[in-house]
């Protein structure tokens, strides 16, 4: 199996081309064992034991986990990724259409995103929450030794996002500012509305454009294995609690309680205005003084 | 550049007497297998060494390929019909003069009566960058080569490029889009009729094919309907030599003219895209005009509006032009 192309040109010298398509398939069969073992493995270790959620923790009955700018994000950023790598691979798959617009307009789309997302993090000044650190890492893989050994912790309870979480999001970032780089190089060398092509822009080599093409078939590879994974967690039945969040924005107070650390994730830091209803009901039910450690 | 070889590569050579042997043999061997027709696209192929199939199967031996044939109120021509014939058949002629004059402008004598209408609309592209084994986008590849600031492109295209350059080089596909033919396309999984212009395909959709041939199927045959039967057709093509040459410009009209007036027209231009190129745009703004002076000037201002001429072949602009105009006047001449 090649995992590069290369061509050989009238000169006589072999030519970077880009990544060899049958790593598309490595990543989808690799995608698939994953899900398997994963899924014989969660299935042979029984149902997680939650912690129990005290009686009067003053949090509201639905806690905001993904307000409506996030949920309108979350499935833009969906639409583009899912119209990119339809786009990029179908066409390889041997179902051919005109394809081109198609991909760089959603490319423009996901590149607008990551650049809202990124000034967005920066003014909330919320950058480190998504950083999964060395200490971290080095704690979490500890735990998961732990785990493999003895079975889960049941009062292990994280903060918004757990490492996990933050791990994606960090591959996720890698593969998305590398696919992304390279791709609005590429774009360049095509007409779209807003500029004309330069085929030849900055004079790069052959073999330079073999990289960037082959950084960004690695990159979009990548994330057809990421979309694997992401789909599959997001569809689990241990994780509904999370999925259902992303479309109606809000996990329960028992949800809350049970996967959270309300001392690492104040949810009445956290903007649940869109829940003012419920947080008024709560602090009526639960008598003065509630909203100080409820939400607000 | 391209290496000429004495001997070409190696390669397993299937003979099929039958069609269904033919298609078998596709698809078993899909995309290693190449089609040989008439052998006049092929041989330059196979000689440079520029494409090395696996397999070539030779359908010059199936019969069913051959013949042209009238076919309710239009004709049926196999895929295998050598382009000679066409020029000389009597009822291609009474009904389709266009096409036997687009099959008369194709190369030299000898290639007419060897090369196949099936070959002719079939064949690749004759960039020489991309036959010359650049490993451009054509050849799956990043980069086009005839699209560099110094890069020979008198013949490239005018319209619809992306990213690649190259042009279709069949003489008689403008006239078949014109003429509303089909394509009869067989493979083991059934036949379906592909209209011509949807036959040919940009880079846009497939930047490493020029039709929507899969490596499993085969052009049987070409059916042109009665429409445009008798009525005012017109071809003509423009070649750095006349008696030889790919052209650099060609052009196909058929109008249906009522009382003076244009009631319906196909216009389409060939040599200036990947594919031949049919001009909406004209026939929607001729249609119920005379032919007259000013019908001729808006149709070729319409013709050339999207033009994106390259370094070398902005004289394709006013060549397209005039040959649209003269498509128009001299088909009812």
């Amino acid at each position: 199996m090649d995992f590069v192309r290369i061509a050989t040109n009238p000169w006589g010298e072999a030519v970077l081309l880009g990544l060899a398509w049958e790593v598309l398939w490595l990543v989808v069969v690799a995608g698939a064992v994953f899900v398997v073992v994963h899924g014989i493995f969660k299935s042979k270790s029984g149902r997680p034991r939650l912690p129990e959620v005290g009686a009067a923790s003053g949090v509201p009955e639905k806690v905001v986990r993904h307000n409506l700018s996030a949920r309108l994000s979350h499935w833009m950023l969906a639409a583009a990724t899912f119209t990119l790598l339809i786009t990029a691979f179908v066409p390889i798959l041997g179902l051919q259409f005109p394809w081109v617009t198609v991909h760089w307009i959603a490319g423009l789309v996901f590149g607008a995103y990551v650049v809202y997302h990124t000034i967005d993090t920066i003014g909330r000044k919320s950058l480190a929450s998504m950083w999964a650190g060395v200490q971290e890492t080095v704690e979490s893989i500890g735990r998961a030794k732990e785990f493999f050994r003895h079975g889960g912790d049941p009062d292990e309870r994280t903060p918004k996002w757990a490492f996990e979480n933050k791990a994606f999001h960090q591959v996720v970032a890698l593969a998305g500012l590398a696919v992304l780089g390279t791709g609005l190089l590429m774009c360049l060398r095509i007409d779209t509305y807003f500029w004309v092509a330069n085929p030849y822009v900055f004079g790069l080599s052959d073999s330079t454009w073999g990289l960037v093409y082959l950084l960004h078939g690695f990159a979009a590879v990548g994330f057809v294995g990421l979309l694997i994974a992401h789909i599959y967690f997001a569809i689990r039945p241990d994780n509904l609690w999370i999925t259902r969040s992303i479309f109606k924005g809000w996990i329960t107070r028992d949800e809350f309680l049970q996967h959270h650390d309300p001392a690492q994730w104040n949810v009445s830091e956290n903007g649940n205005r869109v829940l003012a209803a419920d947080q008024a009901e709560a602090a009526v039910g639960a008598g003065p003084g509630a909203g100080h450690h409820g939400a607000e | 550049m391209g290496e000429i070889h004495d001997m070409m590569g190696t390669f397993e050579l299937y003979q099929p007497m039958e069609l269904n042997g033919a298609l078998d043999l596709l698809r078993s061997h899909g995309s290693d297998a190449w089609i040989l027709s008439g052998g006049l696209d092929t041989f330059d192929w196979l000689k440079d060494r520029a494409k090395s199939p696996r397999v070539v199967v030779d359908v010059g031996g199936i019969e069913e390929l051959r013949g042209i044939e009238v076919s309710g109120d239009g004709i049926r021509i196999g895929a295998m019909a050598r382009l000679q014939e066409i020029i000389s058949h009597p009822e291609v002629n009474a009904r389709y003069p266009m096409l036997a004059n687009a099959a008369g402008r194709v190369a030299s004598p000898q290639i007419r009566h060897q090369g196949t209408l099936g070959g002719n609309v079939s064949q690749d592209t004759r960039c020489w960058y991309y036959r010359s084994g650049w490993p451009c986008y054509r050849a799956g590849g990043n980069t086009c080569y005839a699209n560099a600031p110094d890069a020979l492109n008198r013949e490239h295209a005018l319209f619809d490029s992306n990213r690649c350059v190259a042009v279709s080089p069949t003489d008689t596909g403008p006239a078949l889009v014109a003429l509303d033919a089909q394509m009869e396309v067989r493979s083991t999984a059934g036949t379906r009729m592909v209209p011509a212009e949807n036959f040919f395909i940009g880079p846009s959709t497939d930047i490493t094919r020029m039709t929507v041939m899969e490596p499993t199927d085969l052009l049987t045959a070409i059916h042109i309907p009665g429409r445009w039967a008798g009525a005012a057709t017109y071809f003509e093509k423009v070649a750095d030599r006349g008696s030889w040459d790919f052209a650099l410009g060609n052009v196909a009209s058929a109008l249906d003219v009522r009382n003076g007036t244009i009631f319906e027209a196909r216009i389409v231009v060939g040599g200036v895209a990947a594919r031949p190129l049919r001009l909406r745009r004209v026939e929607n703004a001729i249609a119920g005009r005379p032919i007259n002076e000013e019908t001729l000037e808006e149709a070729g201002r319409l013709a050339v509006q999207n033009a994106r001429p390259l370094q070398f072949n902005a004289y394709k602009i006013a060549l397209t032009r005039n040959l649209v105009k003269r498509a128009i006047r001299e088909a009812t001449a």
